[in-house]
């Protein structure tokens, strides 16, 4: 008993290390830009926190799809058993795996989005803002994350329906989280629109 | 757009160089030559105020309605 207890308070140790180390590691990085330029230091911050979480998102995405490699190609040669769980959810089946592989699938996409949104903040930081080029990833961000919400609602139901666990919830979900914020996102490009044709005709004004 | 800009007929007519102009005027040449091609979407009054001050002429004089 005292040996499962040394091993808990070892790793909930260990996990306060490694927020802190977390922490800590984006303040240098924050410190460093911040040093090097005086202006515009929340999209600096904002950068480096986005900058940090995709570094971190794309080493796990590949270990996810070497995962999900080896799901699909099969459990007996590979030695994967046939009952586990992953991330709260109890993997049994091929239906289970399909929407844990989907769901695998929708973090790749996530990473895409999170990868335009780095490229976005990228163009507000070189002050292209009223562009062609911000409206079209304002749009395709916008997009995409609808396209997300899409896939993560059929990941869902592929597991609900694999557990024989069916129900709807219309609650404020990550489901209408995720298409709110994408047509946010719609909305601002069409914004930004309307701001780059008010900069052309200011600009055109002798 | 139906407004015509004839600026480069009176430029002509008081025989100065649209260099010296956008100098006195204080614009760039560049932003002259937006105006005399017609891809301007609008004058300030100033602007228009200085250039008919220096050509010595009427708004009317370098401008046109021509409907389409």
């Amino acid at each position: 008993m005292t040996r499962i207890k040394r091993i808990y308070t070892d790793i909930k140790n260990n996990y306060c290390f490694l927020v802190f180390y977390y922490c800590l590691s984006i303040i240098f990085i924050y410190l460093y830009r911040t040093l090097k330029l005086k202006t515009m230091r929340k999209l600096n911050l904002l950068k480096t926190i986005v900058d940090y979480v995709f570094i971190l998102s794309i080493i796990m995405c590949t270990l996810l799809i070497v995962f999900s490699i080896l799901l699909i190609l099969g459990s007996e040669t590979l030695k994967i058993p046939d009952k586990f769980f992953f991330n709260g959810i109890e993997i049994i089946g091929i239906w289970s795996k399909l929407g844990l592989t989907i769901n695998i699938a929708n973090f790749g996409l996530t990473l895409y989005i999170l990868f335009n949104f780095k490229k976005l903040l990228g163009n507000f930081k070189e002050k292209l803002i009223f562009e062609i080029e911000t409206c079209i990833l304002l749009n395709r961000i916008g997009r995409l994350l609808i396209y997300s919400s899409f896939i993560y609602i059929l990941a869902e139901m592929i597991l609900r329906l694999s557990k024989n666990d069916i129900y709807i919830d219309f609650g404020f979900g990550p489901f209408l989280y995720l298409v709110s914020l994408g047509l946010f996102f719609i909305v601002l490009a069409e914004v930004f629109k309307m701001g780059k044709q008010l900069k052309e005709e200011n600009e055109l004004t002798i | 757009m139906p407004i015509i800009v004839n600026l480069d007929v009176m430029l002509a007519k008081r025989k100065m160089r649209s260099n010296e102009l956008a100098e006195r005027i204080g614009i760039t040449t560049a932003n002259l030559s937006i105006l005399k091609t017609g891809k301007a979407k609008a004058i300030r009054f100033s602007t228009l105020e200085l250039i008919c001050e220096i050509l010595e002429c009427q708004p009317g004089d370098i401008m046109e309605f021509v409907a389409e």
